[in-house]
């Protein structure tokens, strides 16, 4: 039976042992090289974890990583992907919140001194050069562990400035697995393109699909994301035939008319994750490549992969959305306002998640846990737990779910899910700020931080850098003389969107 | 010019000196998303059309590529 995700790689390689699996700019992988590093990084690490307990895994995005996962797998423990562009102190409050003693790096990425202080680092070239084959103690360690057991925790912004780790079991992945590759047919043929960091829990789409159906993953060189034209011919010359990328991907290629140049020729699935797809970029790949299946789909990291999807198939006006569609099989979503489940259209209610795709809930954070994962209020005789993300949707005239908004203060910001909070939270304790607010101009695609203090741009933003990650730095600076305050003594956001956000 | 570009630069990336780099791209300075978004907002603000043709590193390396590469939208326009 399935019950760890290396189940997968045992079964996948004894059918396509030899078949390529993963690829980056200066390697490869076969299945079975695969399985061999991964039981060497497994034996390694073997006395260093146990069963539910953290792996940090902080290297750049490589076929490594992949090995890295599959190692901690093997160990029961579970693996934690890290940016290695991430700031030490944010870095320093994940190994806190975890409690981690071990990390797995590659030789000739760089460290920081102080995260050799916080915990043991191993080399995965040292476990692969001295190979000690413990199959046995492996075997042994496999069989006292379940499928509930955490396969990785994947760390996303929180409010109060602590990022919360999302714990997941082996579980809901093969349970993503599944529904996943049943629903869109992949085969071993299927040959991916894969765009989004390992840190996000997008990455864990392609590299699943890959591992269980034995097809072939390429991690797309993070340059050529900037550069369209070589983008759509790395598609050619590697051969792709599904992409699962982020709409800012996408959008890039059509936006500068790369399409019109060369045209992608092995491409069959084209799907969107992580944000709203604007429907004008959609049409235009469309309209250029109309062979083409195209899926949009939905779901945080809390419920591991997708909660819903949509095929593409009737027309959509550009001003039109397109939905998010329907639950994916073994997966309920409910519309909750309040405690009132929503069946009529066009009313608005919270998106909820109700199955075995739920992630255990916040690593070490109970408070948080309890806030977002609820017991659900239409099961008065059993225990039964929902997840409620936070985002709001309705019932279209067709049945399908499209999503309207968040409630709270979280964005989109180039495929990255911030929480506002967290970046506000590091404002206001740069010396100098009294006080400080952010909010999101989604005409710009601009964060947009307010404060009261005398600090100019520059200062600012460098402070900034040390606590949080590039893409969550604000980009534009508005120093105020004094913070407007509404009747309940808060910030007032509202009189500040009006006067300083610009949306169309 | 020079000044207002400098501006949209930095209006995407404030922790990048613009007036110093000279390997934007070669060096992975920016972040492939932040090109896109230097180039969409440089077409938005000189209404200029730029294309995949145009978004190759040597244009895109410095700030002296970048304002030549304006001027010459703003002169073929």
């Amino acid at each position: 039976m399935i019950k760890n995700i290396v189940d997968y790689l045992e079964i996948t390689e004894r059918k396509y042992g030899s078949k390529t699996a993963y690829c980056d700019e200066n390697r490869e992988i076969t299945f079975s090289g695969l399985k061999e590093s991964a039981l060497a990084i497994a034996g390694g690490l073997l006395d260093h974890v146990q069963i539910g307990t953290p792996v940090l895994v902080y290297m750049n995005k490589s076929v490594e990583v992949i090995e890295a996962f599959l190692g901690v797998a093997y160990t029961g423990g579970f693996y934690v992907p890290i940016d290695i562009q991430m700031p030490y102190e944010r870095v320093k409050l994940i190994i806190d919140t975890l409690g981690a003693k071990t990390l797995l790096a590659r030789r000739g990425d760089e460290i920081p001194e102080a995260v050799k202080k916080d915990c043991t680092v191993f080399y995965i070239e040292d476990f692969k050069a001295r190979f000690v084959v413990r199959l046995d103690e492996i075997q042994a360690r496999q069989r006292r562990s379940i499928d509930t057991d955490p396969v990785y925790a994947i760390f996303t912004s929180g409010s109060t400035g602590v990022p919360k780790g999302v714990l997941v079991s082996h579980r809901s992945v093969i349970n993503f697995t599944e529904w996943w590759c049943e629903t869109f047919e992949f085969d071993e043929n299927e040959v991916f393109a894969n765009q989004t960091p390992f840190y996000f829990d997008a990455s864990v789409k392609d590299i699943y699909a890959t591992l269980r159906c034995g097809a072939t993953m390429h991690i797309v060189p993070k340059k050529y994301f900037s550069l369209p034209k070589k983008l759509v011919h790395y598609l050619n010359e590697k051969r792709i035939t599904c992409i699962d990328w982020v709409p800012s991907a996408l959008c890039m290629i059509v936006n500068f008319r790369a399409l019109d140049k060369e045209k992608p020729e092995y491409l069959k699935k084209v799907m969107f994750l992580g944000e709203v797809m604007p429907t004008k970029q959609f049409n235009m790949w469309r309209t250029a490549l109309p062979e083409v299946r195209y899926a949009n789909l939905y779901g945080p990291t809390e419920a591991t992969g997708d909660c819903t999807y949509y095929k593409i198939e009737r027309e959509f006006e550009d001003s039109e959305p397109i939905p998010i569609g329907f639950a994916c099989n073994n997966t309920e979503v409910l519309l909750l306002d309040g405690d009132t489940l929503v069946t009529e259209k066009d009313t608005i209610g919270e998106i909820c998640v109700r199955g075995c795709s739920l992630a255990h809930g916040y690593f070490n954070n109970p408070e948080k846990t309890a806030e977002a994962f609820v017991r659900n209020p239409l099961q008065k005789n059993y225990y039964e737990r929902i997840y409620r993300t936070g985002d709001l949707g309705k019932y279209n005239a067709y049945g399908e779910i499209v999503f309207m908004a968040r409630k709270d203060s979280q964005i989109k910001h180039m495929g990255h899910r911030i929480e506002l909070g967290e970046i506000e939270a590091a404002l206001s304790a740069v010396p100098g700020v009294r006080r400080g607010c952010c909010l999101y101009e989604h005409s710009t695609q601009k964060i947009v931080a307010l404060f009261e203090g005398d600090r100019d741009t520059r200062e600012l933003t460098e402070a900034l850098k040390e606590k949080l990650p590039g893409y969550m730095l604000p980009n534009r600076f508005v120093a105020l003389e004094e913070m407007p305050i509404n009747l309940n003594g808060k910030i007032d956001r509202t009189l500040l969107k009006q006067l300083y956000i610009k949306e169309k | 010019m020079r000044e207002h570009i400098l501006e949209v630069l930095t209006s995407v990336r404030p922790d990048v000196d613009f007036t110093r780099e000279t390997g934007l791209i070669d060096d992975s300075i920016l972040e492939s998303f932040d090109v896109i978004q230097i180039v969409t907002s440089l077409m938005d603000e000189f209404d200029i059309d730029i294309d995949a043709d145009d978004i190759e590193p040597e244009n895109l390396n410095d700030l002296d590529a970048i304002c030549a590469l304006v001027e010459s939208k703003l002169a073929g326009r």
